[in-house]
């Protein structure tokens, strides 16, 4: 019987390239159809999105029926969105929440990402008596439900002056609560546990600091999560309703408050029905760019990562 | 010496996150832990009341509410979770691998990521929508691609049906963040690995449990232990699937995040004397509990499986 | 290990410290077995004592807040009256913020402002919210404002205001504590297709025995139509129980806590009339509709003909209707009183916030949040809130100021336009809110009471919605579940 092992050695190379080419081909259609289906999944509610956001006043508030696409395609609704006169709002106009919701990432996430790398850091790669300890309280923290920390926190910041406050105070009382998150912190130092215990004992031999080595060697090793956490903290921002809602003054508000609280039908009254084509266009028009802007930031940094590695 | 000098140094690197986590965070947590042995507090007047007891407690565990929604919870954590993160992990595999076309589905996969949680919420509704009386509005999407005429989160939907739809919601829902964290850890799994593991001639799915998962143990663990204490606090996402204003979530399918809120927001007494809000304490006082007890477990298979 | 070991002791503690409470007895802090007959009469708060020789001082500055959910046109409208208010008071600063989007978020935060000492004067509220700040005695009740011989209302004055609107007021305790008044109201309509009623020589029901005759006589010439719709599931239980004389919510008569009564035979003859009516296919509610509202199928002058909503929705009754539909104003649309178990027991409900103080240590700061609570609830400025939004004013004589009448006088009698006909319905709307004032009711407000409304309103459309064939086992198992889960 002729096997593949009995046939001269070139055919045999041959054949097993070619077979290992076609296990090749097969995995690599496996892994496409299987993204492919995953992908169809995935997109559905965006384009669900934008089917509505394309959709006529009257289909939104008159039809009794669903339907794939909409039945008269109506791109104002992207001009009118800016443009609606949201009975809701008075005169707080898009480009102020938009303003606010900068800020408030900008700072959250500066301020929420360094506190993560130092916490991180003296969890993973520092010896102190109490490490273990103060480890498992930030993790119990996540362990209860947000509601319940409410009302204390609302009492703290109102104590603070920050509540309602026509000022920077609001800004306060939205970011600071929450530039402590142990979500953050526990990834990071799972990422920086993994940096070998010899890179750091062979940098203390050559004398170097731990905060030297903590910004010259751990951030970069660990970039990809730290490119993550940011990306965390701005879409937390971006999403963010609750508690902004709670504590900050009109004026200070954020771009869900825009979001949810425009595009009503009716007068002030409770009973009006939501347009939801231009909250989904306004949907739209907030999340694209973001998406843009994540897209290139990211695909810049996975350039890095991949080139970097123990050197030497 | 050199220990000393490193013990110091880490409270400097911890001290403003701590004091921040300490009035934010214990201190609230310590709040909630002692309103839940006062069992007349009154949440408007801050007044923890006259009685110290456990009468909060007491009530909770006889309250079969609190049971159902208890196992409601459970259901989702020990079903949800896996999937979600098997899942997950091997679209992340998947996506890392592949090199033609990687923008665009890195892209999509990023979407649900940016999608309002709204829209989700309403892709839901219309796709298992059911008009209880027929001949007027019109079945939901699922119903009508297979002509069917189920109640799937209605009031009259039975519960394997309820429980399935909030699966696959918190299943889809949870999908996001762990691509993107897998996809971030998988970033970092230095290339050297795997050009050693192409010249060695191993085949792919060696690679993938010999070095892959092995090197990605550390993110794996971080999802699970994170996956499960989220799973253990739904509430917003069941809310979604049961869709539009007004409608609240039917008793018997409550979690135990929403029996808490149900809790803290009545206000005054029940018909024993105590307060609606201690309940709501003592009932987050034993979830949080059993979420401790999980994570334990979950961090001491982490030890034994982990490697850094 | 070290920590599950503290863990485990920790829960062993709190296990022994529940087994040990278990064997004590909790004092009562209610006397709740009295000896006497006498149904106890307990005041919700207690009532400020306002001398009779107050007056109120013009000449030091006072600042109050009004916190408030209002859309931008009303916001105008308030911030006029402040104005206005201002020349009538130049020592009296009114600050009005719109703090929240919907009533939830309005009440939430006005509780948090109580915990955090930072409360407003004066908010909008619903009945249930007010109940909710009385946990800490922070609402200001307001009987010897009204009843101060300067300060306060004249009898005339306080009969001026819609009695079912008025008595919403009072209905926090049964000592007749006033907490509220009323300010944007609105009620339930039975709207009809006057064409079709016209063509087919139907009179306008007034009992449901007459709403369902004629359904089914529709029904004969229309046999996919169901002719009647309900917006409202809990309006509908609630409204109907009062009709039946079901007992819904009340007080206690030993304790005077309200309490929920809903459990009880009546109660389920009603829903049973009504689930006849379902499964006839005579009837159906929003719930059962996929949560479309009815109106959008009236509007199709289609399979329903007659159906129940809010009248501050009023105009949901014909705009969005197809050009083809209206017909230049052949499809015409008439709105009455609500239908009812006997003609002579007429109930309906009226919704809509009311206003409502909260205490504060000074005494001069609520003479001065009174003094502008009563100037937005004047007849005038009433009418000038509610008309423009379809609203109905609340007070008997805000229907004889100039801005009514000259709002009457622009209606026309035969519109050919959507807009005419909308505006000649809410115009019909808002006198038959008028004409019934006397027929409002409202249920006992409590901690629980929410929470009741939301329940019977899904028990309702549990029980609508059966399908198998011990009707009876189910209703009453329903009926229990639903009420331990509310009183748990």
């Amino acid at each position: 019987m002729i096997t593949m092992a009995s046939l001269p050695r070139q055919d045999y190379q041959s054949s097993k390239l070619r077979v290992q080419r076609r296990n090749q081909f097969f995995s690599g259609l496996l892994t496409y159809s299987f993204l492919s289906v995953m992908a169809v999944i995935i997109i559905i509610p965006f384009y669900w999105m934008l089917n509505v956001s394309f959709q006529s006043n009257n289909e939104v508030l008159n039809s009794l029926n669903v339907s794939f696409f909409p039945k008269v395609f109506s791109p104002q609704n992207y001009v009118n969105t800016f443009f609606y006169s949201s009975s809701a709002q008075g005169n707080i106009d898009f480009s102020r929440y938009l303003l606010n919701t900068t800020i408030v990432a900008v700072f959250s996430t500066l301020g929420g990402t360094l506190f993560s790398i130092f916490v991180a850091f003296s969890l993973a790669r520092l010896n102190f008596k109490g490490r273990d300890l103060i480890f498992t309280m930030l993790l119990a923290t996540m362990m209860i439900p947000g509601e319940m920390l409410v009302i204390s926190n609302f009492v703290t910041v109102s104590r603070l002056g920050w509540v309602n406050a026509n000022n920077e105070g609001s800004y306060l009382a939205v970011i600071i609560p929450f530039l402590v998150s142990i979500f953050h912190i526990y990834l990071l130092r799972q990422t920086f546990k993994q940096i070998p215990n010899e890179l750091y004992y062979a940098a203390k031999v050559d004398g170097c600091t731990d905060f030297k080595y903590l910004w010259q060697i751990m951030v970069p090793m660990a970039k990809s999560s730290i490119v993550t956490i940011i990306i965390l903290r701005v879409m937390g921002t971006w999403n963010a309703y609750i508690w902004q809602d709670l504590v900050a003054n009109e004026r200070f508000k954020m771009i869900t408050t825009w979001l949810r609280s425009s595009f009503v039908d009716s007068d002030a009254t409770g009973s009006g029905r939501v347009l939801i084509n231009y909250q989904m266009a306004a949907t739209v028009i907030v999340t694209v760019p973001l998406l843009l802007l994540f897209f290139f930031f990211r695909k810049y940094i996975m350039r890095g990562v991949s080139r970097s590695g123990i050197k030497g | 010496m050199l220990d000393h000098k490193r013990d110091l140094k880490a409270w400097f690197y911890l001290a403003i996150p701590l004091f921040l986590m300490s009035i934010f965070t214990f201190y609230p947590l310590v709040k909630t832990l002692l309103i839940s042995v006062f069992s007349e507090y009154n949440p408007l007047t801050d007044d923890f009341g006259r009685y110290f007891d456990f009468y909060a407690y007491l009530a909770v565990f006889n309250d079969r509410f609190f049971i159902q929604s208890l196992s409601n919870s459970m259901v989702l954590v020990f079903v949800s979770v896996p999937i979600s993160t098997i899942l997950a992990l091997l679209i992340a595999v998947a996506l890392n691998s592949i090199k033609g076309l990687q923008k665009i589905f890195q892209t999509i996969f990023f979407l649900p990521y940016v999608t309002n949680a709204l829209a989700i919420g309403m892709v839901f509704n219309v796709m298992f929508s059911h008009p209880l009386v027929s001949g007027i509005a019109a079945e939901g999407l699922i119903n009508t691609l297979f002509q069917t005429s189920i109640d799937w989160v209605g009031p009259t939907a039975t519960y394997d049906r309820w429980m399935l739809v909030v699966l696959i919601y918190s299943i889809w829902n949870g999908l996001d963040f762990k691509i993107l964290v897998f996809i971030g850890g998988l970033q970092s799994i230095s290339k050297q690995y795997y050009d050693a593991a192409k010249v060695d001639g191993a085949p792919k799915k060696r690679v993938f449990s010999k070095i892959t998962i092995p090197l990605l143990s550390p993110i794996i663990s971080y999802i699970l232990v994170t996956s499960f204490i989220g799973a253990f606090k739904s509430y917003e996402s069941v809310l979604a699937v049961v869709g539009s204003a007004g409608r609240t979530l039917d008793r018997d399918r409550w979690t135990a995040v929403a029996y808490i809120y149900d809790k803290i927001g009545v206000a005054g007494v029940d018909l024993n004397g105590i307060s609606y809000y201690s309940r709501g304490a003592a009932s987050a006082v034993v979830l949080f509990g059993i979420i401790m007890v999980f994570t334990f477990v979950n961090l001491y298979i982490s030890k034994r499986t982990v490697h850094y | 290990m070290h920590i599950l070991k503290k863990s485990s002791s920790l829960i062993l503690l709190i296990a022994i410290g529940i087994i040990l409470t278990a064997c004590e007895t909790r004092t009562s802090s209610e006397d709740s077995n009295q000896s006497s007959n006498e149904p106890v009469i307990q005041k919700i708060v207690d009532w400020h004592e306002l001398s009779p020789d107050t007056t109120f001082d013009t000449t030091n500055d006072v600042s109050i807040t009004f916190w408030h959910r209002m859309g931008a046109s009303s916001q105008l409208i308030v911030q006029r009256w402040i104005n206005e208010f201002k020349v009538l008071y130049p020592n009296v600063t009114v600050l009005e913020e719109k703090v929240a989007t919907d009533y939830n978020a309005l009440s939430s935060k006005v509780a948090l402002s109580i915990a955090s000492g930072t409360e407003p004067d004066i908010v909008e509220s619903y009945p249930d919210h007010v109940a909710r700040y009385a946990q800490a005695k922070s609402p200001l009740a307001l009987n010897h404002f009204i009843n101060h011989p300067t300060l306060g209302l004249t009898q005339e004055e306080v009969d001026d205001f819609l009695p079912g609107l008025w008595n919403e007021g009072q209905s926090y305790d049964n000592a007749g504590t006033i907490l509220s008044l009323p300010f944007t109201k609105s009620s339930e309509g039975f709207f009809y297709n006057k064409g079709y009623f016209e063509l087919h020589g139907y009179v306008v029901p007034t009992t449901w025995d007459q709403v369902f005759t004629i359904a089914e006589d529709i029904k004969t010439r229309e046999a996919d139509a169901i002719p009647f719709g309900y917006d409202s599931s809990d309006n509908l239980f609630i409204t109907a129980s009062k009709q039946w004389g079901a007992p819904y919510t009340g007080y206690n008569a030993n304790t005077g806590n309200g309490e929920v009564q809903f459990n009880n035979p009546q109660s389920k003859a009603m829903v049973k009339f009504f689930k006849d009516k379902v499964d006839r296919g005579l009837m159906i509610t929003r719930d059962l509709n996929g949560e479309s509202f009815t109106s959008d199928i009236f509007k199709t002058n289609q399979k329903l003909y007659m159906y129940v909503g809010s009248t501050g929705g009023t105009r949901y009754a014909i705009e969005g209707m197809q050009a083809g539909v209206f017909n230049s104003g052949a499809f015409k649309v008439g709105v009455a009183p609500l239908p009812s178990k006997d003609a002579s027991v007429k109930a309906q409900i009226q919704q809509g916030p009311n206003i409502n103080l909260l205490k504060k240590a000074d005494e001069q700061r609520m003479i001065a949040a009174w003094l502008f609570a009563k100037y937005m609830t004047s007849a005038e400025n009433s009418a000038q809130f509610a008309i423009p939004s379809g609203y109905a004013p609340i007070r008997y004589s805000s229907y004889e100021t100039a801005l009514w009448t000259n709002y009457v006088n622009a209606i026309v009698d035969n519109p050919t336009t959507i807009s005419q006909a909308v505006a000649k319905l809410v115009k019909e709307a808002i006198e038959m809110f008028l004409e019934n004032g006397d027929i409002f009711f409202t249920s006992a407000v409590f901690n629980l009471s929410s929470k009741t409304r939301t329940e019977v309103g899904e028990l309702l459309t549990k029980i609508l919605a059966y399908k198998e064939s011990d009707l009876d086992a189910f209703i009453d198992a329903e009926y229990q579940d639903s009420f331990d889960f509310i009183v748990n």
